[in-house]
């Protein structure tokens, strides 16, 4: 059968050809990316700006989407005040340190990761889709030729609206968070509500909320960046725009996963 | 023998086939005709069981197969081959994995040597050579869509059903397939159903023309009845039409 | 109405899920699924998220013992950060972790591949031709799925064990021995097993939403487009929700074991 004879010459040709391959399509789309990237960071510096266009993309990036990141998040909080309590049992055998170290955890990574990771695939995809099926039906042309350049039309508002937008849900979101794991606090590890805060208190500074926010803006400029470049180069067919929203969610993810880890290490000198 | 009776087909609020009756006998040509969204492909897929209709019959050689269960289905299908509008070639497989699909399916005990020579006939049929181990992808839109025709004519249905089998392509590969319908029911006593917006080629190869209209039948008849026709739409599909071919098909 | 209609369409859609997820495990009782074409499945999911699975697991861990680093550092604990973070990782992040790259990489391509083969229909004329979409094409990516997520959350808990120990190393003073060492103390059967449950969990919900979505595509291109978004979201929020659920379902199982152990 067909399949077969073709998953043998792949898995036979794997090591060189597959790697060589990806090293090769990586790194063209790396040096098309920067290009795109200084092209995008030159615009946004460079009058004249689009406020209109910005004020309606915040509204749909940051009004629309807060209520579902804020309900998804509400149980990601608790589900991971259960996880930490079981930890915490088994290193120190007591539940006593929980609601610090878990207000702690909210606020330097759960609040901007767990946000970021909900709005790639709220906005990010969104944004990806829209951009490629403006490109694939040539409306992206058309503004070319109305001399409307679509850096600064299109790009840069959603850049900037998600930064901003991405900043303000976190600190709704921490709040949630914070919300919810006081309520399991109580419930399930006999905590007072003043017990709780108090715990709270003598754990973090307000150094761990701003850095979080620092999190989220770097965040906020991620997924924007690379949810338009894989719209722009969305191949024609319904097929293109699929593959390239698959791209840029799973590209989002993973730089979301590196740019956290760069940040928590960079951060792990400050706090 | 095919006969649909009293068919009704409803999506949401929306009624698409308000009691269609229609009989169609063996060897026949039947073009049906109509404006875009009047329920044509919706009639072809209520007949192969894509669709389920609300009430009304669907007799197939006098059985009744509109309340067959998908398992039931399959022998219907074997009888019943249909063309769609879009290729619908399957991407992951070469153009000669496609035309023995529908082989390998409904004749399990066929050996090998018998379905290459089947496939090769049917690619002949529909004149495409060398191209058996091509991707869909990689051919034009008109070749696809014969090879399409050529997937669904390999397993021998008795009755064929094409769903706008000539929209969108060149005049050339148009005539080429309307030549290869009339000639499929001609020579193997095939019976056909063209969904079409076409009445040059209604007129040129069918034995009779049904249009449709808001989901009801408007008018029904040979061809040469059709011309004489006083429902407006009808004289509006027939406005095209030059005085020269008129009599010409008349005569 | 403002929150009447969409929770409807909500509702409506997880129904429609769960029928489907039905539909789906009827024809696995009643059909036999080509085995090469799982295997095929197993094939391009497992290569498509290796290298995304590999280099998000191995930040992950690498994340995990910077971030314990420095609250371990407080009580003089150290010694117990490679348990602590193995077993973080096994019990909650690995599982989900596993969920969202396959989310992003397969559940969209999925959708998007039977969602193209629905509005061309493919899928129709698959019916007519006298097989079954569900056997011939859903099955197998549905378990071509689940089988793959078990191997990717293998292959990211080591990459995870890797940056982790090399972390340790450079910022905590941690000999890899000892990082290793403390894993089997802390990393017990049961949660190992809810780890696996929550995999298992995660990776159904997955399947499942990709091909429903998929398999229901209406509306031609941008249906298409559309059906990507739904299926992004969806796959989202649900795995968020179903790792609420699990956690829970799991300590009340944890519980009722002790219980009937003890």
């Amino acid at each position: 059968m067909i399949l077969g004879e073709r998953l043998q010459s792949k898995a036979v040709l794997w090591p060189f050809e597959y790697l060589g391959g990806e090293l090769i399509k990586v790194s063209t789309t790396l040096s098309r990316f920067f290009d795109y990237l200084s092209e995008m960071l030159i615009t946004l510096m460079t009058p004249p700006f689009r406020f209109k266009e910005f004020v309606t993309q915040l509204y749909l990036i940051g009004y629309k989407s807060t209520p579902v990141i804020l309900f998804s998040i509400s149980f990601a909080a608790t589900a991971t005040i259960l996880e930490y309590a079981f930890h915490m049992k088994l290193v120190i055998q007591t539940a006593a340190l929980v609601p610090g170290f878990a207000a702690l955890l909210v606020f330097r990574e759960l609040g901007p990761v767990i946000t970021a990771f909900l709005l790639t695939s709220k906005v990010g995809a969104g944004m990806n889709a829209e951009l490629g099926t403006m490109q694939i039906t040539e409306q992206v042309d058309a503004l070319k030729l109305l001399s409307v350049d679509p850096m600064r039309y299109l790009v840069v508002p959603r850049f900037v609206a998600t930064i901003l937008s991405s900043v303000v849900i976190v600190i709704f979101a921490d709040a949630t968070c914070l919300f919810f794991e006081m309520v399991m606090s109580v419930r399930h590890l006999d905590y007072s509500w003043e017990g709780f805060l108090t715990a709270m208190n003598q754990f973090t500074q307000f150094k761990d909320f701003y850095l979080g926010l620092v999190k989220a803006a770097v965040f906020g400029a991620v997924i924007p960046t690379i949810a338009c470049f894989y719209g722009f180069n969305t191949q024609p067919g319904a097929e293109g725009v699929g593959r390239s929203t698959t791209q840029s969610v799973v590209s989002n993810a993973v730089s979301i996963i590196i740019m956290d880890f760069i940040l928590t290490y960079l951060f792990s000198y400050l706090y | 023998m095919l006969e649909v009776k009293n068919l009704t087909k409803r999506f949401g609020s929306q009624e698409v086939l308000k009691g269609i009756s229609l009989a169609i006998s063996e060897g026949e040509i039947l073009f049906v005709l109509g404006r875009s969204g009047t329920g044509k492909s919706v009639l072809l897929k209520n007949i192969v069981g894509l669709l389920k209709p609300e009430s009304g019959q669907i007799l197939l050689e006098g059985r009744e197969i509109s309340k067959l269960s998908e398992e039931e289905y399959f022998e219907v299908r074997k009888m019943c081959g249909m063309v769609f509008q879009h290729p619908a070639l399957f991407d992951s497989l070469t153009v000669y994995e496609n035309v023995a699909f529908g082989l390998r399916r409904h004749f399990p005990g066929m050996t090998p040597e018998e379905v290459k020579k089947r496939v090769t006939e049917c690619l002949d049929l529909v004149h495409l050579e060398g191209v058996e181990d091509k991707l869909p992808p990689q051919i034009s839109y008109g070749m696809q869509k014969r090879v399409s025709l050529a997937r669904t004519i390999a397993v021998e249905p008795r009755y064929l059903l094409f769903d706008e089998p000539t929209t969108g392509l060149d005049p050339v590969t148009t005539n080429a397939i309307n030549r290869l319908i009339s000639e499929l029911s001609r020579k193997l006593n095939t019976t056909s159903i063209v969904v079409s917006h076409d009445m040059h080629c209604a007129l040129e190869i069918a034995d009779r023309i049904a249009v449709l209209d808001q989901g009801q039948l408007i008018a029904l008849g040979t061809p040469s009845e059709l011309l004489k026709s006083q429902v407006p739409l009808v004289k509006d599909f027939l406005a095209e039409i030059t005085e020269e071919d008129r009599s010409r098909w008349l005569s | 109405m403002v929150i009447i209609t969409p929770a409807i369409r909500i509702l409506d859609g997880v129904g429609g899920g769960l029928m489907f997820l039905g539909e789906i495990i009827r024809t696995l009782r009643k059909y036999k699924i080509d085995r090469e074409a799982i295997l095929t499945q197993i094939y391009n999911i497992s290569m498509a998220s290796f290298f995304t699975t590999a280099s998000s697991g191995f930040f992950v861990g690498a994340l995990m013992s910077v971030q314990f680093n420095m609250q371990l550092r407080q009580f003089g604990a150290l010694s117990v950060l490679g348990g602590l973070s193995t077993s973080a990782t096994v019990r909650e992040l690995g599982p989900l972790l596993i969920a969202f790259m396959l989310s992003g990489k397969v559940g969209a391509y999925t959708s998007a591949e039977l969602g193209i083969m629905r509005v061309t229909e493919q899928i129709d004329a698959m019916r007519c031709l006298g097989t079954n979409p569900m056997q011939y094409l859903v099955a197998p990516r549905f378990l071509g799925i689940i089988i793959s997520a078990f191997f990717l959350l293998f292959l990211g808990l080591l990459m995870s064990i890797l940056g982790g120990v090399i972390l340790a190393t450079l910022v905590a003073d941690l000999s890899p021995s000892e990082f290793i060492n403390t894993i089997p103390m802390y990393v017990e059967g049961h949660s190992v097993l809810s780890g696996l449950f929550k995999c298992l969990c995660f990776s159904v919900l997955l399947a499942t939403v990709c091909t429903y979505k998929g398999y229901t595509t209406t509306g031609g291109a941008k249906g298409v487009g559309k059906t990507v978004l739904a299926t992004a979201l969806a796959t989202m929020v649900g795995l968020v929700l179903l790792d609420w659920f699990t956690t829970y379902l799991a300590g009340v199982l944890l519980d009722t074991w002790r219980a009937i152990t003890i």
